[in-house]
């Protein structure tokens, strides 16, 4: 019944379709339906007061790069879309003059990103511990890599820098370095 | 006739003398409840309150938000944790400070941060009430709460809610009022901090 002609196109534009869709597959962080879940995130962190004008504040404390001179950081168990999993809130504070106090009276002028780990369902990305990763800007849209690439969902899996890359080396194996025994108590 | 008349007199003596003695005496336990700066019926209504909303702001209790413990010190603790944000008590809205105060013989961070429950020995407040409440130290509300809401005494039995401890020379507010902020917070201040 079918003429060759559209028995080809047929066939190339499966093709096509199968060859996006694995290649949207494959990237690992910054697709639509990672930015999508980080929105999602975003608003309830929100209503946990855990980022915001009105979020919980907590003590700030020295940090380091690449996060910054000055962090707060926050932990808790939150359900997102159904899910429900540890997420660690990490407040990073910058600028010239910076110090732990300028940054509690003035936490606006310096806050430059907020940097969030949520453990997602099991099978996620099993190699990484199922982590989500983000960084957000204090408005809850999301920081790019030097390429562009919106920084959310495994960030950066596969490559030999960004988030996974780095909190690897917590000696934990949680991938978290401020509960491990050897970061605290140095 | 002259003997009834001296043993009304008396009885009636009597009768007056006693209400007078029981009302002064109820005046001086009214006047000392009224002295008592905290840990009265009245502070630890208000503490149990306060508690609850703390609860729910997932402030106190189970599941409530950590963060990275820093090191501290006497009285607190070796090992803190602060928080603080608004809430609601009574219908009052003001600012809140929750320090959880860690102790014990091997504590480190790193315990604390995996286990809390084992280290945690006291839920330090600091709620800003409404004005004039206590005018002269900055209408705070201080409590010292017992990890699971109860609250904790004084070596005299008194509970530590309330105006604490309002004209002695140890406590709360007599420590606290040496903030160099002047508004009884240390960790608000640059000198702080800063160090």
């Amino acid at each position: 019944m079918q003429t060759p002609i559209i028995r080809s196109m047929m066939v190339i534009s499966l093709s096509f379709i199968l060859f996006s869709a694995s290649a949207l597959a494959e990237k690992p962080f910054g697709t639509p339906a990672t930015v999508n879940y980080s929105q999602a995130l975003w608003s309830v962190l929100q209503s946990e007061k855990m980022v915001g004008p009105n979020s919980i504040r907590s003590v700030p404390y020295t940090g380091q790069a690449p996060h910054g001179k000055v962090l707060q950081t926050t932990y808790q168990k939150i359900t997102v879309n159904g899910h429900t999993g540890q997420v660690i809130v990490k407040k990073n504070y910058g600028g010239k003059d910076i110090t732990r106090s300028r940054v509690v009276n003035n936490p606006k002028k310096y806050l430059k990103a907020i940097t969030v780990m949520f453990k997602r369902e099991a099978g996620y990305d099993p190699a990484n511990k199922d982590w989500f990763w983000v960084k957000y800007k204090p408005d809850g849209s999301l920081h790019k890599n030097p390429k562009g690439m919106l920084l959310a969902g495994r960030v950066a899996k596969g490559m030999p820098q960004g988030c996974i890359a780095c909190h690897r080396g917590a000696s934990g194996g949680d991938y978290l370095f401020n509960n491990s025994a050897s970061q605290l108590d140095r | 006739m002259k003997k009834l008349t001296t043993l009304l007199l008396i009885s009636l003596t009597v009768l007056v003398s006693a209400c007078s003695n029981n009302m002064s005496s109820d005046s001086v336990a009214k006047k000392s409840m009224m002295a008592m700066p905290f840990g009265t019926s009245m502070d630890t209504d208000y503490a149990q309150q306060l508690w609850q909303a703390l609860n729910n702001a997932k402030l106190a209790g189970n599941g409530a938000i950590e963060t990275v413990p820093y090191k501290g010190q006497p009285p607190h603790g070796a090992v803190l944790e602060t928080f603080s944000s608004k809430l609601s008590v009574a219908g009052h809205s003001g600012v809140v400070y929750v320090k959880r105060n860690y102790r014990g013989k091997d504590i480190t961070r790193s315990r604390v941060a995996n286990n809390r429950g084992k280290y945690l020995k006291a839920v330090t407040v600091m709620f800003k009430r409404e004005k004039g409440y206590d005018p002269e130290n900055k209408d705070w509300f201080w409590a010292k709460y017992k990890p699971d809401g109860s609250l904790h005494s004084n070596p005299k039995g008194m509970l530590l809610a309330g105006r604490v401890a309002k004209g002695m020379n140890m406590g709360c507010i007599s420590c606290h009022r040496a903030a160099p902020g002047g508004d009884y917070l240390f960790n608000n201040t640059a000198a702080q901090l800063d160090h």
